[in-house]
């Protein structure tokens, strides 16, 4: 387990120095361990003994916690509170008072302390209090990390998609408007070239919404699933069949060794998108005159997938991102492909609910190979 | 003598337009459909301007591939496409790359008007 390390900015206010050292003296060699979030916290403490030397502070740096004294000469604890509050640091606030009584308390609260304690404390009672600070603190640190990184990856994944889903557009209607204005200057061949290719992008954009809308059903959980007993052999089958007539028309021979594959336990529209997946791919990234390979064998609770092609390979260094989202391998000889990059993605995505993993072997302008391995 | 335009785009229907209306309107086009490609091409050819997409093989492919031409080619003037909003972020991280830039155009952009555009670099 890795233990992540938080360093937790402590300002002690009170007008005795004494007070303020002896805090600071306590504080400097205390850790705390938070549990939730395997992080070790050490502390930071500054001090401020003044009005001024308390704003000084508190402009300067930015405090996890502050122990705040109720009763100051020139200004009173409870404005400070409100100011720290107002200025919306997250900065937590303990409340110390030599006249600790349930009103000053309740007032503190309202105003937006986060704890109260009452003085003269022994060290013990101080560190209990930073403790339970520091776990509220640390957190909360980590909730607003993780949503910030959620945000993140959330931005990224839309604009990758809006770049997506632009591009067919503008390819679209870039043909359109060369037909419309120059229609009468166009050889048919041109004019069936730019209608064909135009309806390629526009079935190519739909596999995409389809692919999308898979990949979030899958990894929202929120599509049902229904695990049954399929007949392996039947659904490969089936699966080859719909890109029979693709494999036909470059010649590319699909080859089917399912005799080990019996039936298994999954959900069929799952396995669909496995199988039509990886089928598709090794047509698609094969070349003219070569064969694909899918050899099926279950046994016990385990079922195997291997889709073989005889296609132009992937470099080690694109294996690394090929299970991305949108990540298409993209060079002079796939350029002329359509994909949506987010088919092996899903594939990754629906092993994992069945405890197994995919894994490719692949070799440049000799073949790849992809193995799928699910545990029912 | 023919000006000759090199198009360096991943989108193949994109450079397939724009070759079409700038050989119409008298330009010999070389293209390539990634920026390593567009290097490899470089060695062979000596294109009057390059027209160059940002988003290619990966994010930022056109901006690195930028980065390369202003070491190797720092005559050759390069016009930019993006689709790319937040450009002005990534055009900030290495400004002596782009003594070359001669323009920035967003995407989409219409065969027309990227035509005009180029014609304006040429004659300058």
């Amino acid at each position: 387990m890795t233990v992540n390390i938080d360093k937790c900015r402590v300002l002690v206010v009170d007008d005795e120095p004494e007070m303020c050292k002896g805090v600071q003296k306590i504080l400097r060699n205390f850790d705390v361990f938070v549990q939730d979030a395997s992080s070790r916290v050490t502390y930071e403490v500054d001090t401020a003994t003044s009005k001024n030397e308390f704003f000084e502070a508190f402009t300067s740096k930015n405090y996890d916690l502050i122990l705040l004294d109720y009763k100051m000469p020139e200004v009173s604890g409870l404005e400070l509170l409100e100011y720290i509050v107002a200025q919306k640091k997250n900065t937590l606030v303990i409340m110390i008072t030599a006249y600790a009584t349930f009103e000053t308390a309740v007032e503190s609260t309202k105003l937006g302390a986060y704890d109260f304690l009452a003085k003269p404390f022994t060290p013990d009672e101080i560190r209990n209090a930073v403790k339970k600070a520091t776990n509220h603190f640390v957190l909360t640190r980590r909730a607003q990390e993780f949503e910030e990184q959620r945000k993140k990856l959330r931005f990224q994944f839309i604009s990758v998609l809006s770049h997506e889903l632009k591009a067919p557009l503008n390819a679209v209607e870039g043909y359109l408007d060369i037909l419309d204005n120059r229609f009468n200057n166009i050889s048919p061949e041109d004019f069936h070239m730019m209608v064909n290719r135009s309806k390629i992008r526009i079935e190519g954009m739909r596999k995409l919404i389809f692919d999308l809308l898979d990949l979030t059903r899958i990894e929202s959980g929120e599509k049902k699933r229904k695990l049954e007993n399929v007949d392996i052999k039947q659904m490969a089958q089936f699966s080859a069949d719909l890109f029979a007539e693709d494999a036909a028309k470059r010649n590319i021979s699909i080859e089917l060794d399912i005799e080990r594959a019996g039936e298994f336990c999954v959900d069929k529209s799952e396995l669909e998108i496995i199988f039509n997946n990886l089928i598709s791919n090794a047509i698609k990234y094969n070349r003219d005159n070569g064969r694909v390979k899918v050899k099926i064998k279950s046994y016990g609770n385990k079922l195997r997938i291997i889709v073989a092609d005889t296609g132009i390979g992937i470099s080690e260094s694109d294996k690394s991102r090929l299970f991305k989202e949108f990540s298409r391998i993209k060079n002079e000889k796939t350029i002329h492909i359509l994909g949506s990059g987010l088919g092996l993605s899903t594939i990754n995505k629906i092993a994992k609910l069945y405890n197994g993993n995919i894994k490719v072997k692949s070799k440049p302008d000799v073949g790849t190979a992809f193995v799928v391995t699910l545990f029912a | 003598m023919k000006k000759t335009v090199f198009l360096v785009d991943d989108d193949i229907d994109l450079v397939e337009q724009n070759t079409m209306v700038l050989e119409e309107q008298g330009y010999s086009v070389v293209s390539a459909y990634t920026a390593q490609a567009a290097l490899k091409k470089l060695e062979d050819i000596k294109p009057d301007i390059l027209v160059l997409d940002v988003m290619m093989e990966h994010r930022t492919a056109g901006f690195v591939l930028a980065r390369e031409l202003g070491r190797k080619y720092p005559e050759l003037p390069v016009i930019i496409l993006s689709g790319d909003p937040d450009k002005i972020s990534w055009l900030g991280e290495s400004e002596d790359a782009w003594d070359q830039v001669v323009k920035f155009l967003d995407k989409p952009i219409k065969p027309d008007k990227l035509a005009k555009e180029i014609q304006k670099v040429i004659t300058q």
